[in-house]
């Protein structure tokens, strides 16, 4: 018998969970207590706080979210429409040794795996690490399917010379428009944060795309703990917001969230400014890594990559019941009649 | 074919499986047809790949390595200017692209599968393309560390099994490759006795030891009254070497000797010189409990595959047909 449990965390042991997730090397702002359950809301899933135990010790956190839908069981980490990069196990291994380390590491998926498996039930099962979990062969061996996904990073601890020696010179052109642009002005008064959020669901909508973020879930971020690592950026001409960031820090990292340019008033090197001084901002704060969020879809990963970032990669498993195999055969059937 | 082995020495990821000479023997050791795939951006070479081809039973099959030919890695060998990142990863994708046309348009498959080396990371042109990507893993020594750090790293049975095995009066080491195959036999036997189908020939394993490789296929043997009871067979190429084959002979009790082989090797690289030490392999469950005593790095890199829906028929056949062991 395993030595390793999973159990479903009480509501009244809740209160240890964000201390935990500081700990631990692969938690993220993602993985707060405070995010999870605003995400249980955005997505209209049920939140459930997986913890591993081996013995007294308390070694894997694991945010899961369920709904059926369709009388399909789904089970995701993160969910969808939540606009969070990373979610998955949250591990605090103490590791005497390489083999130990590893030894504990697949025990606790294992562990995970069953429970997922044995205790909730699923027809469909998703998870999205954090770049620092690599080792995804305890998914492999239970015959999950794999994803590799993609983020693009800078490395703020070179200094933001290094950062720019790195732009294309296309990248530099347009930074120096706006950095000569006198008419340009950075604010990063958070007063300005919905405006931006504003713009983004209005870009989305031009772009006939559904803008996951409502204002509620927003709303819900900025009345809790979280409020204090959200932070933006917002460039004006003349009065009128035309680029802006709303970022998240997080440790000695941060993430651009949600970016944005407008296209009505559009002023060239608008985004390299917001880039550039965030980079320069983020590096004098003492922060280490940038996370410009996202580098899986093509046509962004073309505008993302001149400012000559890091590829970071990070892994997505999946599993599907046979009925969940269907299901998903007629629901993309289905999307693309649609799209047709 | 002339130029092929220039260009691979100054590729960033190529190997001493992508140079002319193993792709010959592992063409004929597979019975697939070599076609090495060059791409150019305007004048300058910057791609190579070696791909295997056959049809079996009306099947077309397209792969980087062929199975069978104990390659842990094949696939693309780039030789891309990196002026600045955007230009490589924008001349990155360019390639991928332009070798996933000519598979699918000029070649056609109903199976393709590449096998990238860990270094190669970037799997986005395939999986925008739709190809499956899975995850490999492979042990690595980084052998830049000192040697009293990476024994640091061993699993305490397994410094007290190397503290056995040099204790030992009655073995004996031996470097020379006189005994290389001798170690292939021993490892043949080991496969044999659980009826896992062995992947190299003796046919093969002379075709590369006549060969300009030979200089980088090196043995260790541990004899015991002449008689070989443990042996690796490694390879070298720039900078890396690797773990190719080894087996411990289970006739008699030698306490330490498959520990001590590896030992050896480690020591034997870092005083040359190499960067790294891949013990090639750490997929199979069985196996990886060993081999993770030893405290590696675990390292992973990139399968592609992608089928036709007759592919899909053909995949089932070969994996009854042409199950191997990579480790």
């Amino acid at each position: 018998m395993s030595e390793y449990r999973a159990y479903i965390v009480d509501e009244k042991d809740l209160d240890l969970w964000d201390d935990y997730i500081s700990r631990s090397e692969a938690g993220t702002i993602f993985h707060r207590l405070d995010w999870l359950k605003a995400a249980a809301d955005q997505s209209n899933m049920k939140f459930i706080p997986v913890a591993v135990t081996k013995g007294e010790d308390l070694v894997c956190l694991m945010p899961l979210f369920y709904k059926t839908k369709y009388g399909l069981r789904v089970l995701l980490s993160p969910p969808n429409r939540c606009y969070i990069s990373y979610s998955g196990p949250v591990l605090n291994i103490i590791p005497s040794n390489r083999y130990k380390y590893e030894w504990t590491y697949i025990s606790i998926l294992d562990e995970i795996i069953h429970f997922a498996e044995k205790q909730i039930g699923f027809d469909y099962f998703r998870i999205i690490h954090t770049p620092a979990i690599r080792d995804m062969r305890p998914y492999v061996w239970r015959g999950y399917s794999f994803s590799p996904k993609y983020t693009y990073t800078f490395d703020l601890s070179k200094g933001p010379e290094e950062v720019y020696n790195r732009f294309s010179h296309a990248a530099r052109k347009y930074l120096r428009k706006a950095l000569n642009n006198d008419e340009l002005t950075i604010s990063r008064d958070r007063e300005y944060m919905h405006a931006i959020l504003s713009l983004a669901e209005e870009r989305s909508h031009d772009q006939d795309i559904t803008f996951r973020i409502t204002a509620d879930y927003f709303q819900k971020l900025l009345d809790s703990s979280i409020s204090s690592s959200i932070e933006s950026i917002a460039v004006f001409d003349k009065g009128n917001l035309v680029a802006g960031n709303i970022n998240l820090t997080d440790g000695d990292t941060v993430y651009a969230w949600v970016g944005i340019i407008s296209k009505e008033h559009v002023i060239q090197g608008a985004g390299e400014l917001v880039l550039w001084d965030n980079i320069k901002e983020y590096h004098k704060k003492g922060y280490k890594t940038f996370d410009i969020v996202d580098a899986n879809i093509r046509r962004l990963c073309r505008h993302k990559s001149r400012y000559g970032p890091d590829l970071i990669d990070y892994p997505e498993v999946y599993k599907t019941s046979l009925k969940g195999k269907i299901a998903l055969g007629l629901m993309n059937k289905y999307k693309k009649r649609q799209n047709d | 074919m002339e130029y092929w082995d220039e260009y691979i020495a100054r590729s960033s990821n190529g190997t001493i499986f992508h140079t002319s000479e193993w792709l010959r023997a592992a063409e004929s050791h597979a019975n697939m047809k070599l076609l090495p795939v060059v791409v150019r951006k305007g004048d300058h070479i910057v791609c190579l790949l070696p791909l295997f081809y056959r049809r079996r039973y009306g099947f077309r099959i397209l792969m980087s390595p062929p199975n069978l030919c104990a390659i842990p890695y094949l696939g693309p060998a780039f030789i891309i200017p990196s002026s600045n990142r955007y230009k490589y990863e924008q001349t990155y994708i360019d390639v991928i692209d332009e070798i996933i046309l000519f598979a699918e348009k000029n070649i056609g498959f109903d199976y393709l599968r590449i096998v990238h080396p860990p270094d190669v990371i970037d799997m986005r042109p395939y999986t925008w393309k739709k190809y499956y990507v899975h995850p490999r893993y492979t042990y690595i020594f980084d052998l830049t560390a000192k040697t009293e750090e990476l024994y640091n790293h061993f699993h305490s049975t397994t410094k007290n099994a190397v503290k056995k095995a040099i204790t030992n009066e009655n073995i004996v080491i031996s470097g020379n490759i006189k005994y290389a195959q001798d170690v292939l036999t021993l490892v043949r036997k080991r496969f044999e006795a659980k009826k896992i189908r062995f992947q190299i020939s003796d046919r093969y394993f002379q075709q590369l030891m006549n060969s300009s490789l030979s200089d980088n296929i090196e043995s260790v043997a541990i004899l015991h009254n002449d008689r070989i009871v443990a042996g690796d067979i490694a390879l070298t190429d720039k900078k890396n070497a690797y773990a190719w084959i080894g087996s411990v002979s289970r006739d008699g009790n030698y306490p330490g000797i498959g520990e001590l082989v590896l030992w050896e090797k480690i020591k034997e690289f870092a005083g040359r010189g190499y960067l790294t030490y891949d013990i090639i392999g750490a997929n199979r469950r069985d196996i990886r409990k060993h081999k993770a005593k030893y405290g590696a790095r675990l390292a992973d890199y990139y399968v592609v595959e992608k089928t036709s829906m007759k592919g899909s028929i053909a995949l089932q056949l070969m994996k009854r047909f042409g199950k191997e062991n990579d480790e």
